[in-house]
């Protein structure tokens, strides 16, 4: 009785307002949810409801990352940042630094100038020697510029990494001059008694160069390491956390390299964040395949060859354009929506 | 409206017979009873006072919770309710345009808050849930509608892109019992404490029949129990849609609901939506004529000003096709927010009986 009566005084009493389908549109889920964000990994800053956004490379179906931007837009800073974070979560890191920044030094353990320090390659954990040959002159080949030559090192570096040792290359070198000028820089990074990947591999290393180097010995030497860091990492088997962070300044000069790693090697706790400046100097398969990528702020055109790349609205691209330094967007693999950053950076890597 | 007119005229012929009984001595008695009921319905707040007092809190009905729904069970009927927590959706007003952002916040409402239902949209700081109220005093045939409604909700969000999952018994009761209320403890003596006050006032003071019979009818709550919330927690009911009486631009539309979108992190919002009736819709239509007709007859500006206001929402439903809704809100929120919802249209106030969106 209580209860009917009830109703009948509350329905007397209530007011319902008048709404029409145009005035509710406000309060549907297209203009209150926001995309779910990460809450473990790396935080990278603040979105625009000011919720951290981090990255989180083991929960990515690709664990490599790509950070882009133009000159003086912050990208080393944000390697730093990323790095101090990894080292945070347990994760040991490198930074291959052609330039050989001192700022990275500073939160480093460990300094290896390549040229000057020697490394132990003929180990080829997780390879074959043939196997290892055959990528290392596929890419050689690439970086001295000697086309027909693949076949050739193929043949002298299997030897080597079979016999533990550079000297089947020794006995061959004069016969040809480029092949003389490979062995040279072979030479300078290679020595039976340098550092051996294993090693390497535990530390938090900051890898350098003597100022005057060449271009092709930084490359080789980039590239040597990662080959054996590649077979490393396989050796030890399959899984789905990030055990080394390798950050690669200036990374295209290593763009035909990434295109396979970031293809192939997914799962084997290496996650590798390329530095370069402008979207075009990579394979834009690199940036699908990336399981995340930072684009820092930049003029006009470079945002432009961002927008081709990725989905961006009129926000995201103000937000990079008109942004101070410190504004990035974030896109990450398997959600096509871009996160516009506000980065927080930790103080001591400025 | 309607409902307003049968009411008066309700109260009008319940006072007419209750005067007229009165005028006999032998049905004195009935006479001021039925008078008192009349008054009563006339002023109904005095009746919710009164059981307010009785129940030391707002009354609310008892809701059970079962594993994946909550059930309420009423005089002649048993309510249902199902929850789900919408979690993410593809596109927001970050990358829709404003005619993409119309045609999806349409056809979901269109396709979502529809039929016999009533529905519970509530924004949990930043968080988004449904909850669906199904009634029926066929018991058997609930089950079928539960899962017909499950289906239909479940092919809706697909379609609209949107990220979901069910609620279960127990958080689809957190979202009709908030944190923020709690359950008043039942007072047996106060109950019989109004019953007391109550028989005296009927029989020693006429005067106070309808507040003397309020207490009465109060004192015996039945299956109701009081809500009280918490002193620290600003409460604001709805108290009208101002961007109802207009046509806006589906530009400004969009504009607004970016608005919403900054602030919606911020405020605990639940708005009751039942689709409006038929005899609903129709008395928007004629409220514009009638008035435009009276007004312009005796040339008064504040009745066309109306009539006006009436005919803008009259176009929105027949030109753009938009559905009437039945709306009530209950909204936690610091006077800022409740600021820029006035800016959207939505009149937010302080109100003494906050909790009635919740029944």
């Amino acid at each position: 009785m209580s209860e009917t009566l009830y109703h009948y005084m509350r329905k007397a009493f209530s007011r319902e307002a008048f709404g029409l389908s145009g005035d509710l549109a406000i309060f549907t889920p297209f203009s209150i949810l926001s995309p779910p964000e990460e809450t473990h990994g790396f935080l990278l800053g603040r979105d625009d409801r000011g919720r951290e956004v981090r990255v989180n490379p083991s929960k990515l179906p690709n664990m490599h990352g790509v950070i882009v931007g133009s000159t003086g837009s912050g990208k080393s800073t944000l390697a730093r940042h990323i790095l101090l974070q990894a080292q945070k979560l347990g994760i040991k890191e490198w930074v291959i630094d052609p330039h050989s920044e001192k700022s990275y030094t500073s939160i480093m353990d460990t300094r290896l100038e390549l040229a000057v320090e020697k490394i132990y390659f003929m180990e080829h954990l997780g390879w074959s020697p043939e196997e290892l040959a055959s990528e290392l002159s596929y890419y050689l080949e690439k970086i001295y510029a000697f086309p027909g030559y693949r076949s050739i090192l193929r043949e002298i570096l299997a030897k080597c990494f079979e016999e533990k040792s550079l000297y089947p290359f020794e006995r061959v070198k004069n016969e040809d001059p480029n092949l003389k000028r490979i062995y040279d820089d072979l030479r300078k990074l290679y020595s039976e008694d340098g550092f051996k990947i294993r090693e390497l591999a535990e530390k938090n290393l900051h890898i350098t160069f003597p100022t005057l180097v060449s271009r092709e010995l930084h490359a080789t030497a980039t590239q040597i390491l990662l080959l054996i860091l590649e077979g490393y990492m396989r050796s030890l088997g399959s899984r789905n956390r990030v055990d080394l962070i390798v950050v690669l300044e200036e990374a295209h000069l290593l763009k035909d390299y990434f295109l396979r790693l970031f293809k192939e090697i997914r799962k084997f706790g290496l996650s590798i964040l390329a530095v370069t400046q402008l979207p075009r100097e990579f394979d834009p398969r690199i940036f699908q395949l990336a399981g995340y990528v930072v684009a820092l702020s930049g003029p006009e055109s470079y945002i432009a060859d961002i927008a081709s790349l990725f989905s961006l609205g009129r926000e995201e691209f103000d937000h990079i354009a008109f942004g101070a330094r410190g504004n990035a967007l974030l896109f990450r693999s398997g959600d096509p929506r871009p996160r516009r950053i506000v980065l927080e950076i930790d103080p001591s890597v400025l | 409206m309607n409902n307003v007119k049968t009411r008066y005229l309700f109260v009008f012929l319940l006072s007419a017979l209750g005067i007229f009984l009165m005028s006999r001595p032998e049905e004195k008695l009935v006479g001021q009873a039925i008078t008192s009921l009349s008054l009563l319905l006339l002023f109904p707040e005095i009746y919710i006072w009164s059981l307010i007092f009785a129940l030391g809190g707002y009354p609310l009905r008892e809701i059970s919770i079962d594993e994946d729904f909550c059930m309420e069970t009423r005089k002649h009927e048993t309510c249902i309710y199902i929850g789900f927590e919408l979690f993410d959706v593809r596109h927001n007003v970050n990358d829709l345009s404003e005619k993409r952002f119309w045609f999806y916040t349409q056809s979901f409402i269109n396709t979502i808050i529809t039929g016999n239902n009533t529905y519970f949209v509530v924004v949990d700081r930043g968080r988004y849930f449904i909850v669906t109220r199904m009634c029926t005093n066929k018991f058997d045939a609930l089950p079928e509608k539960i899962k017909s409604e499950v289906y239909r909700l479940k092919r809706s969000f697909e379609r609209h892109g949107l990220s979901f999952r069910p609620m279960s018994g127990s958080e689809v009761y957190r979202i009709l019992r908030p944190d923020f209320i709690e359950k008043a403890k039942r007072n047996k003596f106060r109950e019989f404490f109004l019953a007391i006050l109550g028989s005296i006032l009927f029989f020693k003071t006429p005067v106070l029949f309808p507040v003397s019979s309020a207490l009465l009818l109060a004192s015996f709550p039945g299956n109701l129990h009081g809500y009280r919330w918490k002193n620290s927690t600003e409460l604001y009911t709805l108290d009208s849609i101002q961007s109802f009486y207009s046509y806006p631009s589906i530009f400004d539309i969009f504009s607004r609901a970016q608005l919403i979108y900054s602030i919606s992190d911020k405020i605990f919002l639940l708005l009751r939506l039942t689709p409006g009736p038929l005899h609903v819709e129709h008395e928007i239509d004629s409220k514009a004529y009638r008035d435009y007709e009276i007004g312009t007859a005796l040339d008064k500006l504040s009745v066309i000003h109306t009539s006006a206001k009436f005919f803008a929402a009259s176009r929105r439903r027949w030109e753009r096709r938009e559905s009437l809704y039945l709306v009530s809100g209950l909204l936690v929120a610091t006077q800022n927010e409740v600021k820029i919802l006035k800016t959207v249209g939505f009149i937010f106030k302080k109100s003494l009986l906050p909790l009635g969106v919740l029944e």
